[in-house]
């Protein structure tokens, strides 16, 4: 062997190393990347479930804050309402003012049911409601019938104290007796309903209550009630009308030219429930609108 | 082969080394990185996991408190719409 051959031969060797060495680095990456692969798709899952876990407390959150803050609209409802209403009659009180000094020339009608509830109040209720009128209900206390009271509620219907019975045989007997009589119907619609009427109707009229009639009345007012009697009688409480436009005719000559009118009827009557369109359309005609009353109401004593 | 075939043969060895090299290098280090992220987005998956659950719980326990509440009560929020509208209707009469 010559010197020549040994020169070829070394770089012949380290060339062989340097391929082996590619091929086992080769190999070695070869084999990581194949495992690598499974890895990056396990890890691009848990990051889309993070995404969607992450997307999923938002959501949570929104819905607990949103819920919160009904609950909180809900607990001070009541507050609210009664804050509305005695904004609102503040503002019908300034309307009859300016009635009574001859600034506006609308007419105020407040129709008022004596009695109820009935089962015979939802066609009273349909009736009003179809015409967007409100009214006023003296009510009786009737415990079967929950959800008329209801109803006449949340319609904005007022409901008037007209005493538990109107058992005229013993609640005219003294002051005493009728305000009993008057605060068992206040307790039953404060605990069942969260209403208080401030406004009261004598059954039959004050005049009803005889010899008692001034005790009667310090006594309502020494407790903050207001009492109302009416400017107009529908006539249905004496059942003599039973023609709706006969009965329409009567109502209307006893309006005449007042422009603050109460007008009483029953919401039992199967007269007056056809009586009543006839003389909404009339009233409305001569330029009347229907409220419900109100203890500051200068209809109220 | 002559000389300059064999430095021609050992630079373009050199080459494919080097590229192989880098390739080598690059898998390893991505590897590691995978292995790194996993273990990072395993211990987040597992935070949010229970943090939803918690939630979740929450809102079920409100939830049914919510449901009594608007059974009971949205018919009065309505009921308060309904008053704002009439103290609109009134002002309109007080204002014409």
């Amino acid at each position: 062997m010559e010197r020549g051959d040994i020169a070829v031969h070394k770089p012949l060797t380290a060339i062989r190393v340097v391929y082996a060495l590619i091929a086992v680095m080769g190999a070695i990456a070869a084999v990581l990347l194949i495992v690598s692969t499974p890895k990056t798709n396990a890890l691009n899952k848990l990051i889309t479930d993070c995404n969607t876990l992450e997307a999923q407390c938002a959501s949570l959150d929104a819905s607990y804050a949103q819920m919160s803050a009904d609950i909180e609209t809900y607990n001070g409802i009541y507050d609210k309402i009664e804050t509305l209403k005695t904004q609102y009659f503040s503002n019908v009180r300034t309307l009859e003012n300016m009635i009574l000094n001859g600034e506006s020339d609308v007419r105020i009608a407040y129709l008022t049911f004596d009695d109820g509830p009935f089962q015979s109040s939802g066609a009273y209720l349909d009736l009003l409601d179809s015409y967007g009128i409100r009214a006023t209900f003296f009510v009786l206390k009737k415990q079967d019938m929950y959800d008329t009271y209801f109803r006449e509620i949340m319609a904005g219907h007022t409901l008037g104290n007209h005493t538990a019975t109107h058992d005229i045989q013993t609640i005219y007997t003294s002051a005493q007796s009728f305000m009993n009589s008057v605060d068992s119907l206040e307790s039953y619609l404060y605990n069942t309903f969260h209403y208080r009427a401030t406004i009261v109707r004598f059954p039959g009229g004050s005049s009803s209550a005889g010899g008692n009639r001034y005790a009667i009345i310090n006594a309502l007012h020494a407790q903050g009630y207001g009492y109302v009697d009416w400017t107009v009688s529908s006539g249905d409480g004496g059942r003599y009308l039973t023609d709706p436009q006969a009965a329409c005719d009567y109502i209307m000559s006893h309006v005449g030219d007042d422009k603050i009118i109460v007008l009483l009827m029953h919401d039992y009557s199967t007269v007056s429930i056809r009586t009543l369109p006839l003389v909404i359309d009339q009233l409305q005609q001569k330029g009347f609108i229907f409220l419900p009353l109100f203890k500051d109401s200068c209809m109220i004593n | 082969m002559d000389i300059k075939s064999k430095d021609r043969n050992l630079m373009l060895t050199l080459v494919l080394l080097a590229l192989v090299a880098v390739f080598f290098v690059g898998t390893v280090l991505k590897t590691a990185a995978v292995d790194e992220k996993i273990a990072e987005y395993t211990s987040k998956y597992e935070t949010l996991e229970t943090a939803a659950a918690e939630k979740q719980a929450a809102v079920d326990v409100l939830s049914a408190q919510h449901a009594q509440a608007e059974q009971q009560w949205k018919p009065y929020v309505i009921l308060y719409e309904k008053w704002v509208g009439w103290n609109e209707e009134i002002l309109q009469y007080i204002n014409r």
